[in-house]
C-alpha cells in the first residue's frame, strides 16, 4: 500500500522530489523480496531428515515429509505454488513498469514548467519594450521626428501662461476704455447742460431785443438807427438758437452712441475673456494630463522592470530545483538495478529450491533403503559395508 | 561564444541552455559523449559542459577521447554531475577537465565558471 501510494503521489504530482519516496518504496520492496528468499533457504539441517520443516513459520514456505513405512511416498509442495514468491514477482513487475514511466513524467512536467516561465518572461519583456517606447515618445520624441511630447507640453504650458497674461492685459485695457468712455459720456452730459444755459441766454437776449424794439418805436425817428441794431440782434438770436439746437441734437446722438459702445465693449470683453480662459483651461488640462502620463509611463516601466527581475529570479529557482529531476532519474535507474538483482535472486532461489528438493528426496530414499538393508543384514561386515555407502 | 551542453537528461540540457543563452551564448546540445564527438567533428566550440553519468559514452570516456584528439583537446571542459564523489572529481580532473560543478548547480556559478574559462 505504501509503495502504491508513493507511486501514485510521484505520478500525479510530477514532482521530482517525491521520486525519492518512490525509490525508498522500491528499496523496501526489494528488501522484502530478499527477506522471503533468505527465509526459504533457512532450513534447519539438524532436524531428522525424515521430517523437514521450514524454520520461517509465517507463513511456512514449503514442507517435506516422508513415512518410513512407505519410503517411496515423499510428499512435497511444489515451490512454484508459493504465493509470496508470485506476489513478489508481481510487485517487481509493477515497480519496474512504474519506475520506467516516472522519469518521463517528471521530465514532461519540468519542460511544461520551464515553458510557462519562458512565456511569462517573454510577455514581461514585450511589455517592458512597449513601456520604454511609450516613455521615449513622451520624453525623447524617439523615432517620430518631432520634439518629445513632454517638451512640447512644457512649451505649450509656457505659451498658455503668456497668453493668459496677454488676455488679462487685454481685459484690463478694455476695462480702462470703458471707464474712459463713461467719463466722456459724463462730459457730454455737462456739454448738454452748457447748451441749456446758452438757450437761456438766447431767450434773455431775445427779450432784451423785444424791449429795445418797443423803446425804439417810442422815440420815433430818433430810434431808427437803433431799430437796425435790434434787427441784427434778433437775427443773431435766431442763428444762436438754431445752432444750439443742432449742437444739442449732435451731442444727444453722440451720447447715445457712446452709451451703446460702452455696453457692447464690456459685454464683448467679458465673452472673449471667458471663451479664451475656458480654452486655456482645457489646453492646460491636456498639457497637465500629458505630463502626468509621462510620469505614469515612467513608473509603469519601472514596475515592469521589477516584475521582470522577480520572474527571472523565480525562473532561476525553478531551474535549480528542476535539476532534481535528473538526480531522481539516476536514483530510479539505481533502484531498477536493485530490482533486476532481486528478480535474479528469486529465479536463483526457485532453481535452488528445486535442486534441494530433489537432493532431500534422494537422501531420504537412501536412508530408508539403508535402514531396510541394515535390518536385513546378517553379518557385521555387511552392516559396515552398508554404512559406508554414500549419497 | 559557442558552448556544448552534453547530458543524457533533456531537462538538464534545457536548464544549462537557458542559463547560458541568457548570457548571450550559442548552445549546441549532445545526448552523450559519442553524440558530442560526432557534432564536434562538424563544428567548433569554445567550451563544453559535460555530464559524467551517460549511456553510450560517459563523461570520463569522452574526456579520454578528447585528450587523444588535437582538434578538441584545447576546448575547456566544465564537468557537471551528480556524482560528486571525490574519486570521480579527481578522475575527471586527471583526464583534463578544467572545472567541476555539482548538480544542482546555481546559474551564477555556471556563468562564473564559463566566464573564468573563456577569459
Ligand atoms: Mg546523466
Amino acid at each position: 500500500m505504501a509503495f502504491g501510494a508513493a507511486v501514485l503521489a510521484a505520478v500525479s504530482c510530477g514532482s521530482s522530489l517525491l521520486g525519492l519516496g518512490l525509490v525508498g518504496a522500491l528499496a523496501a520492496a526489494a528488501a522484502a523480496i530478499l527477506g522471503i528468499v533468505v527465509g526459504l533457504f533457512a532450513i534447519d539441517r539438524r532436524e531428522d531428515p525424515v521430517q523437514v520443516q521450514v524454520v520461517d513459520e509465517a507463513p511456512p514456505a514449503w514442507a517435506l515429509s516422508v513415512s518410513l513405512a512407505q519410503p517411496d511416498r515423499v510428499e512435497t509442495k511444489p515451490a512454484l505454488e508459493f504465493p509470496e514468491l508470485d506476489d513478489a514477482r508481481k510487485r517487481l513487475r509493477f515497480a519496474r513498469a512504474v519506475a520506467g514511466k516516472v522519469p518521463q513524467l517528471t521530465e514532461d512536467a519540468a519542460f511544461a514548467l520551464i515553458e510557462r516561465f519562458e512565456s511569462m518572461r517573454g510577455n514581461t519583456s514585450k511589455a517592458s519594450v512597449s513601456a520604454r517606447l511609450f516613455k521615449a515618445a513622451l520624453t525623447e520624441g524617439a523615432g517620430s521626428g518631432h520634439p518629445p511630447v513632454a517638451i512640447q507640453a512644457e512649451q505649450t504650458r509656457h505659451v498658455i501662461k503668456s497668453q493668459r497674461e496677454s488676455i488679462a492685459l487685454m481685459a484690463e485695457h478694455s476695462r480702462q476704455s470703458s471707464k474712459d468712455l463713461r467719463s466722456m459720456g459724463k462730459e457730454l452730459e455737462s456739454g448738454m447742460d452748457l447748451l441749456k444755459s446758452i438757450e437761456e441766454i438766447t431767450e434773455r437776449s431775445r427779450l432784451i431785443a423785444f424791449n429795445m424794439a418797443v423803446e425804439a418805436a417810442r422815440i420815433g425817428e430818433k430810434g431808427r438807427g437803433f431799430k437796425v441794431i435790434v434787427g441784427e440782434l434778433r437775427k443773431l438770436n435766431d442763428m444762436t438758437a438754431d445752432f444750439s439746437g443742432q449742437v444739442a441734437e449732435l451731442l444727444g446722438r453722440f451720447r447715445d452712441y457712446n452709451a451703446s459702445i460702452v455696453g457692447r465693449l464690456a459685454e464683448e470683453t467679458d465673452r472673449v475673456s471667458r471663451d479664451v480662459a475656458g480654452g486655456m483651461e482645457a489646453a492646460e488640462r491636456a498639457v497637465e494630463s500629458l505630463i502626468a502620463a509621462s510620469g505614469t509611463a515612467d513608473s509603469f516601466a519601472h514596475e515592469i522592470a521589477a516584475l521582470a527581475v522577480v520572474i527571472d529570479s523565480d525562473l532561476d529557482g525553478v531551474l535549480e530545483s528542476l535539476q532534481f529531476q535528473d538526480i531522481t532519474r539516476q536514483m530510479i535507474e539505481g533502484s531498477n538495478a536493485m530490482l533486476d538483482e532481486a528478480s535474479a535472486d528469486i529465479d536463483a532461489s526457485l532453481t535452488a529450491i528445486g535442486r534441494l528438493e530433489a537432493a532431500r528426496r534422494n537422501v531420504i530414499l537412501l536412508e530408508s533403503i539403508r535402514k531396510t538393508l541394515l535390518a536385513r543384514s546378517k553379518t557385521r561386515g555387511e552392516k559396515e559395508a552398508i554404512m559406508e555407502v554414500k549419497e | 561564444m559557442k558552448i556544448f551542453a552534453v547530458d543524457d537528461s533533456a531537462t538538464m540540457r534545457k536548464i544549462v541552455s537557458l542559463a547560458l543563452k541568457g548570457a548571450g551564448h550559442e548552445i549546441i546540445e549532445a545526448e552523450h559523449g559519442k553524440d558530442a564527438l560526432a557534432k564536434l567533428a562538424g563544428t567548433t566550440a569554445d567550451c563544453i559542459i559535460l555530464d559524467i553519468n551517460m549511456p553510450e559514452m560517459n563523461g570520463l570516456e569522452f574526456l579520454a577521447e578528447r585528450k587523444k584528439s588535437p582538434s578538441i583537446s584545447k576546448i575547456p571542459v566544465i564537468v557537471l554531475t551528480t556524482q560528486d564523489e571525490s574519486g570521480m572529481k579527481d578522475q575527471a580532473l586527471a583526464l583534463g577537465a578544467n572545472a567541476f560543478l555539482g548538480k544542482p548547480f546555481q546559474k551564477e556559478d555556471l556563468l562564473a565558471s564559463v566566464k573564468k574559462l573563456l577569459g
